[in-house]
């Protein structure tokens, strides 16, 4: 440590400094400064035409190869992803960077940093294609409970439409189908539902259309065959717009005494809030 | 169905917190060597500091288990950290000392982090900030706000060239706002005109990373995270943000942005994060491979859930953790809107799941107490009004006392004209 701090006071970017701010990594990988320092010698380097050569065998490449190997063994740092950020914005080539992302969501398939930097990438490279939306059907196929998976999807369908541009509408009805499917499988999968109603709004499709799909998992004149305590939730809602309330009331007492009693609190609040439609606390965009 | 809708009646006896137990466990924390699993921590050693003091703050043992003279040593050691051109670094790991020059000063920056735990286990610890360098402080911050909003954790680039980090996220809103409710105090308490931050644009910025079901993620797109959205509303209530300003006196100013583009959804994201105990593993699986399967959702919780032992998750159908009972239980109470959890199967949930049998709490049950799940675990038990604590403030994860003994310094009240 003191060797480094004596390193950086002299702003040495000399090729030594790639082996030493390694050793240091390995150690801890939260130290966050050794990172900056690092990335800036190899940037001092390549502008001098040193990388890859007999001085200094090292390369850009190699750099990715030993982050990689860091990454697997520290999946809950973020400078590592900083730091791969920041080379491949340098070079300017995604290459095999998918690869190596999804060689982590192997590991875990909800490390936020790596879904952090996945989406940057999907952004600099504007990779907002077929392959991505694969990766994600692939993945809700192996774990349809993978929120993260639910909500790179979400960003891969909706994320490169300019702001107030509306969806394709056989895109959103697409979404739609997917997600029902999904809630056909899972009725009580929290994500399905998150995201059809998220789907809804974008696509400006009411809410009410989702009617007679949440019936058939509760309904609420038959409490015996209720198979989602979130088909209550969104009925409550559907109810209460219609201006049926002794229905949404229903649905949400049904929810607090027996469905979701965890939440009698919430669902109870909610009762008392039927008719309003105003949010407690409103903002200005 | 099977419905276990009245469980009291074979419930155990409610669950005592077992105070001496974590007094000790903080003393041994604060006075012995912490294990090698902390060793990636050495350049965050501040926040370790707080997590500690914090704690013993919390149980009121701070002022009489540690002696005068330990409290003055730590006090020094903090201001050691202080940087010479404002704010503090996350640990005397980085400091250059007398070879600091402009050439290599990004090299041995103060943090967000350092400051924000730095100044607030100051004040815990009874010292009242008069040496801290509250000026250039104030003027580091506007420095390292970004065009969109958000802030650098520190500087990481020479002379104002834009910074190289791509760290981007509401816990530096967060840091940055509460270090600067704390140092600048009352408007009229600075002697000179001290630059401040853009706050429309930070509140721009917070209201731009909202997911699609109303929780908040690290970046416009991400998935919603409570820790995050914790970041979020506590920026917004220290920033003065978070609710509508009072009815305005004069119509020519121009309408304040404030508030959480849809409160109702928030509330509603941050309820359903309140979740019952992952089933045990199967006899095929070993306990440590169930504890570090996380990539495999839990299963859903059988339906309906048992009403004993629910704590929090950070995302949906994730597993419950120990931190996340603060990161919603603050979340809700800087809303107004604590009263619509389940406090008591929380309260089961960390005194009879995670707490460990050395004291502390630990992420989840059978895992080892570390300082900062212990340390949350507390607060979150002190924001419920555990009996034997402090009480808590929500925004700044401390107990009341640290919040009304800064407000009473002097050096933070308006200056009077005499």
């Amino acid at each position: 440590m003191s060797y480094l701090r004596a390193v950086m006071a002299a702003n040495d970017h000399s090729p030594r400094v790639l082996a030493l701010t390694a050793e240091i990594i390995d150690m801890n990988p939260a130290h966050y400064t050794v990172w900056g320092y690092r990335f800036r010698t190899l940037m001092s380097l390549d502008t001098a035409g040193q990388l890859g050569t007999d001085a200094v065998a090292w390369t850009w490449s190699r750099e990715l190869d030993w982050v990689q190997s860091i990454a697997r063994n520290h999946e809950k740092n973020y400078q590592i992803w900083h730091h791969r950020q920041l080379i491949v914005d340098h070079l300017a080539d995604s290459t095999g960077e998918r690869a190596r992302t999804e060689e982590m969501f192997a590991l875990d398939s909800k490390n936020y940093h790596v879904w952090t930097y996945r989406q940057w990438l999907v952004r600099r490279f504007a990779l907002f294609d077929e392959e991505e939306l694969a990766l994600t059907t692939k993945m809700l196929g192996e774990d349809i409970r993978n929120n993260s998976a639910w909500n790179h999807r979400f960003f891969v369908v909706f994320g490169a439409l300019p702001d107030g541009q509306k969806p394709a509408e056989e895109v959103v009805e697409r979404e739609i189908e997917f997600a029902k499917k999904a809630i056909q499988l899972t009725p009580q999968n929290p994500s399905p539902w998150s995201y059809i109603k998220a789907v809804l709004r974008k696509g400006n499709v009411g809410l009410a259309t989702l009617q007679s799909f949440c019936e058939q998992f509760s309904p609420v004149s038959s409490p015996d065959d209720i198979k989602s305590s979130h088909a209550l939730d969104v009925l409550s809602e559907i109810y209460d717009e219609a201006g049926d309330a002794a229905k949404a009331e229903k649905a949400l007492e049904l929810l607090a005494s027996k469905f979701d009693p965890v939440r009698k609190n919430y669902w109870r609040y909610r009762r008392r809030q039927l008719g309003s439609n105003s949010p407690v606390v409103s903002a200005t965009a | 169905m099977a419905s276990p809708a009245d469980g009291k009646a074979t419930s155990p006896a409610r669950a005592t917190f077992n105070r001496e137990r974590n007094i000790r466990y903080w003393l041994r924390c604060l006075r012995t060597l912490l294990p090698t699993e902390y060793t990636s921590n050495d350049l965050n050693r501040t926040s370790l500091a707080f997590f500690c003091v914090n704690s013993l703050h919390i149980l009121g043992e701070l002022g009489r288990l540690t002696t005068d003279a330990e409290r003055a040593s730590w006090i020094a050691w903090l201001y050691r950290c202080q940087h010479p051109r404002g704010g503090f670094r996350g640990s005397p790991g980085t400091d250059l000392g007398e070879a600091l020059s402009d050439a290599n000063a990004i090299w041995d920056p103060a943090t967000l982090p350092g400051t924000f735990f730095s100044l607030i286990t100051l004040l815990a610890l009874g010292d009242d900030l008069t040496q801290v360098h509250r000026v250039e402080t104030l003027r580091w911050l506007p420095t390292l706000q970004r065009p969109d909003g958000s802030f650098a954790e520190m500087h990481t680039s020479k002379d104002g060239e834009s910074d190289a980090t791509a760290v981007r996220d509401p816990r530096f809103s967060y840091l940055a706002a509460a270090v600067r409710w704390m140092l600048r105090g009352e408007e009229g308490s600075l002697e000179e005109e001290v630059p401040d931050v853009d706050v429309d644009l930070a509140v721009r910025f917070l209201q731009s990373i909202e997911a699609y079901d109303g929780g908040f993620g690290g970046r416009p797109g991400s998935e919603s995270h409570a820790g995050h959205t914790f970041c979020v509303i506590a920026a917004l209530a220290l920033f003065d943000r978070l609710h509508p300003p009072p009815i305005p006196t004069s119509t020519t100013s121009p309408p304040a942005i404030y508030g959480l583009p849809h409160p109702s959804e928030t509330i509603h994201w941050l309820v359903l994060r309140q979740q019952p105990l992952t089933p045990k593993p199967t006899d095929s699986t070993s306990l440590s491979e169930y504890h570090t399967a996380t990539h495999l959702s839990p299963l859903p919780p059988p339906f309906p859930p048992p009403p004993t032992h629910n704590g929090f998750n950070g995302r949906a159908n994730k597993r419950t953790d120990t931190c996340y009972s603060f990161w919603v239980i603050a979340s809700l109470d800087l809303l107004r809107q604590s009263h619509l959890l389940d406090a008591e199967s929380n309260r089961a949930f960390l005194l009879e799941e995670t707490a460990h049998v050395i004291g502390g709490f630990g992420k989840w049950a059978g895992a080892p107490p570390d300082v900062l799940h212990s340390c949350l675990g507390l607060v979150s038990l002190a924001l419920m009004r555990e009996e034997g604590m402090n009480r808590a403030d929500s925004a700044l994860c401390a107990p009341l006392q640290t919040r009304e003994r800064l407000e009473s310094l002097p050096w933070r009240k308006k200056k009077t004209t005499e």
